[in-house]
């Protein structure tokens, strides 16, 4: 592989960003308007939901696997999500971070060289971690240990499987359509 | 510098995930002198795009996959380039110019001033050059100097072909390439911009399945077929005309009708048209005057303004659309058809050469490979209307001609309408036959007239004394008045206002009154600086249910009430911060202001911001491929998922190699690029971060007071 970044995985990871802010977008709404009915579960909700908001960073590190590319996958995405409609305004750009931070650091572990289930898997619980510490500290500050277990289970669980394995899945649906024949992947 | 002499020798290509060569040109070798022209032509997958590529410099290092044998340009190898560099080697990307139209955007930038404009940034021209030279260049490329500040999105397929040879023309290359550089365009600009490349000085490579406007008694030939060489020399056929064909006839009963149709944003005027049962209408006229949109019209796949679209009930329509990747998707073909429509498929795909392509992933095949396959798809389901949009573009002369043959056959189409648009002189093919009845209808002359259309805002729908109120409601809302008095603040400054109140909101306390301190002085900034009123209550709407939810749930965790509520507040403030920076939202003035003033490098930074400019664009293609999907009443579709995501994958290898031929790879930290439009600072931020640090001092002297009343 080519020691840079060319214009190919530039334009690559923009995409990857951009398409899942898109998707992110949407599914603030989904969020918004499901939050009430959650809202006595929380925990739940954050089960089910959570994990598509970490989906960027590890589909942006497993298909291009360079350093920085997780990262920058999932900032991208948060950004976007917040121009287009976030309820989490300017603070998304903090939580992507967080987020990408979590699967730049599982990459960056196997030397960008490995992309399996077990990387995705753990990609997408880390960023559940950076979840964790972003979202507790400012939206849950108050609440008793056992829901914040609660929350910590529910955000891992959810980024892990959602977020992770989502990433693989998505990645083999598009590897047999041929697309990343093109980009070289 | 040397001069751009171009050595080709037993030159072969793999493309990344294939096992054949796409091609192989072992047994030939080219010599091109400085200044000499070099024709390819070809019929659709021949191989010629990917020639021009490897030419350029972009196969191995943008496009993956695998290059031998021997290619040197402008003394620079290619081949070594191809294994060590990620793009374009920096002597030939400065001295290059590349024309690629086709019916997928090849631009990276949708304004064209901007567009045209990126090669000369990165070249260091100066910004005061920049318009002038861009407007010189469009006259000799046959570009109307009007379009230059219209938006690519908006142009017809020939707009868009000579927008192209301007952006590639403007930096004065010194290797010129061009694929088919004359699609898509009328007679009279295609002459023109032949001219220009015909006595252009540069060394010209240029493909093209027509060479009759191009060629010339110097040049040197090579006509490509599955990837290799079948000929070095070729007599170019002189070009076709319409000649004699009936205007307009009668035929069956009128199945769908315009009636002074109109679609405001597409500079359609009111057209009106017929189409009848068992009759072909061909629609003829000039790039640009807008035969896509009607047949969108026709199809009720866009809807109208004003006027009228009568059809009969439960009517079947097919579109194949200019694109067809809208139609086709990521998976086979064969996953579009009805078990019913299998056998015909399968004829069909026979009579138009496509027979073993309708198990192949779309995205592997030629642009002509995945028209006469998105054709077959359209067919197929025998259809009471057809509606085909250039479906000869991107076919040589033989396909054409078995199209026209297929499209004729009054067995096969039966009572089927068929609507063709079409530029294509050679589609008169059509008429030779005389099953079915033909007409031709030219647009706009015999279907209404093209008028500019004027924007109207919200007063023009209300009744009078009505629409008076609604007006000086909205000018009283609106940030023009702002505007006008304080010029637009630069996104930096509302870029960092937005983390500076973000941060002020964390440190403060989460109570009401201390986000409220915070809040109230940044809706003031923000409506200096242009937000709109309605906008902040739209958002303030969507708001509240995440609001809800943030305060109820914290109840539920364990926090007090006051603790609830003020968590629920500090979301509040989070958004009114955010406000200074969404709207108005102009990435392009961000990504002037961060390259100028923050030197962020120029390739990752227009990266993000061409891609960026393409969601408007996707969004279209989304609901226009959901359009035409529906016509084939598939219902939901559970993997539109994977489809938007392959969509979007796919347009990554054009606007890659779209942002390297501009040359944005070529700034460095030692020659930074120009831009166009200078980010300034002016009165604006002065003004709102005035305004900020009097909203600080708000926010301490409540706190001070605070602490001073608690004992």
């Amino acid at each position: 592989m080519k020691s840079s970044w060319g214009l190919m995985d530039l334009v690559t990871v923009a995409t990857i960003g951009i398409a899942s802010g898109v998707l992110f977008a949407g599914w603030n709404l989904v969020w918004g308007a499901a939050s009430p009915l959650f809202a006595a579960v929380l925990p739940l909700q954050y089960l089910l939901f959570a994990g598509t908001w970490v989906i960027a960073g590890p589909l942006a590190g497993l298909i291009i696997r360079r350093p920085g590319a997780a990262l920058a996958g999932e900032m991208i995405a948060a950004s976007v999500s917040f121009l287009l409609a976030s309820q989490w305004s300017v603070d998304a750009i903090f939580s992507g971070a967080a987020q990408g931070v979590g699967a730049e650091l599982v990459f960056a572990a196997v030397r960008y060289r490995v992309a399996g289930w077990r990387v995705a898997l753990a990609a997408g619980a880390l960023s559940g971690v950076g979840m964790v510490l972003h979202d507790l500290p400012l939206y849950f500050p108050d609440v008793s240990t056992s829901f914040a277990a609660a929350l910590v289970a529910a955000m891992v669980t959810s980024s892990a499987i959602i977020g992770g394995l989502g990433a693989l899945l998505l990645r083999a649906a598009l590897r047999r359509s041929g697309a990343l024949d093109l980009i070289g992947a | 510098m040397p001069s751009l002499s171009i050595e080709i020798a037993d030159l072969t290509w793999r493309p990344a995930g294939s096992d054949r060569l796409t091609l192989d040109l072992r047994g030939t070798s080219v010599t091109l002198p400085a200044g000499g022209l070099l024709l390819i032509s070809g019929a659709s997958g021949a191989g010629k795009s990917t020639l021009l590529r490897a030419i350029a410099g972009l196969l191995g290092t943008v496009l993956p996959g695998e290059l031998r044998g021997r290619l040197v340009v402008g003394g620079i190898d290619l081949i070594v380039a191809a294994n060590t560099e990620s793009g374009i080697p920096r002597e030939l990307s400065a001295r290059l110019g590349y024309v690629a139209a086709g019916p997928a955007p090849t631009y990276a930038l949708p304004l064209l001033l901007d567009d045209a404009a990126l090669p000369l940034e990165s070249r260091q021209i100066s910004s005061d050059e920049m318009r002038s030279r861009i407007e010189r260049t469009a006259r000799d490329a046959a570009v109307d100097v009007a379009l230059i500040d219209r938006n690519l999105d908006t142009f017809s397929g020939g707009e868009r072909a000579t927008a192209a040879a301007l952006v590639a023309l403007v930096a004065a290359p010194d290797l010129l390439i061009a694929d088919e550089p004359l699609g898509g365009l009328d007679v009279r600009s295609a002459e023109r911009l032949a001219t220009t490349l015909r006595e252009s000085g540069a060394t010209r490579v240029i493909a093209a399945h027509d060479l009759s406007l191009l060629g010339s008694a110097t040049a040197q030939h090579l006509r490509l077929d599955g990837g290799k060489v079948v000929a070095k020399l070729v007599t170019p056929e002189p070009p076709s005309e319409w000649g004699l064909m009936p205007s307009a006839a009668g035929g069956g009963a009128p199945i769908v009708q315009l009636v002074r149709a109109t679609a405001t944003g597409r500079d359609v005027g009111p057209s009106s048209l017929a189409v009848m049962r068992g009759t072909t209408t061909l629609i003829t006229g000039a790039t640009g005057s807008g035969k896509s949109t009607l047949l969108h019209l026709v199809a009720g796949t866009l809807s109208l303004d004003t006027g009228e679209r009568i059809a009969a009930p439960d009517l079947q329509i097919r579109f194949a659309p200019q694109d067809s990747g809208l139609l086709l998707g990521a998976r086979p073909a064969r996953t579009l058809l009805e078990p019913s429509e299998a056998g015909r498929a399968e004829h069909l795909a026979h009579r138009l050469g496509v027979a073993e392509l309708l198990d192949a992933s779309p995205g592997r095949l030629s642009d002509g490979e995945r028209r006469r396959l998105s054709l077959v798809v359209a067919l197929a389901a025998a259809p009471d209307v057809l509606i085909l949009d250039e479906p000869s573009g991107g076919l040589d002369d033989e396909r054409v001609a078995a199209l026209c043959d297929l499209l004729s056959e009054h067995e096969l189409l039966d009572g089927s309408a068929v609507v063709i648009a079409t530029h294509d002189p050679r589609m008169r093919a059509l008429s030779r036959s005389g099953a079915r009845a033909l007409r031709r209808i030219r647009h706009p002359e015999e279907t209404g007239t093209s008028v500019e259309l004027a924007e109207g805002g919200l007063a023009t729908l209300l009744p009078a004394p009505a629409a008076r109120v609604a007006e000086s409601a909205e000018r009283l809302l609106s940030p023009d008045l702002g505007r006008r008095l304080i010029g637009t603040a630069n996104p930096l400054t509302r870029l960092g206002l937005a983390l500076f109140w973000f941060a002020l909101s964390i440190a403060s306390p989460a109570t009401p009154v201390a986000q409220a301190a915070i809040a109230l002085p940044v809706l003031a900034v923000a409506w200096v600086s242009g937000v709109q009123i309605l906008a902040t209550l739209q958002l303030a709407l969507a708001l509240t249910p995440a609001l809800a939810g943030i305060v109820i749930a914290n109840l539920v965790g364990g926090a007090s009430v006051e603790e609830a509520v003020g968590a629920g507040t500090r979301l509040l403030a989070f958004a009114a911060g955010s406000l200074v920076l969404l709207r108005p939202f102009e990435p392009l003035r961000m990504a002037d202001a961060f390259v100028e003033k923050l030197h962020a490098p120029f390739a990752p930074t227009m990266a993000l911001l061409a891609t960026a400019a393409r969601i408007p664009t996707l969004r279209d293609e989304a609901r226009e491929r959901r359009a035409i999907r529906r016509l084939t009443r598939r219902g939901a579709d559970p993997l539109l998922l994977v489809d938007m995501f392959d969509s979007v994958l796919r347009a990554v290898p054009q606007l890659a190699i779209a942002l390297e031929v501009r040359g944005v790879r070529l700034p460095t930290r030692a020659a930074q690029p120009t831009r166009r439009r200078p980010s300034r600072f002016g009165r604006a931020d002065l003004l709102i971060v005035g305004l900020s640090v009097g909203g600080l001092l708000v926010s301490v002297a409540r706190a001070v007071a605070e602490s001073i009343l608690t004992p």
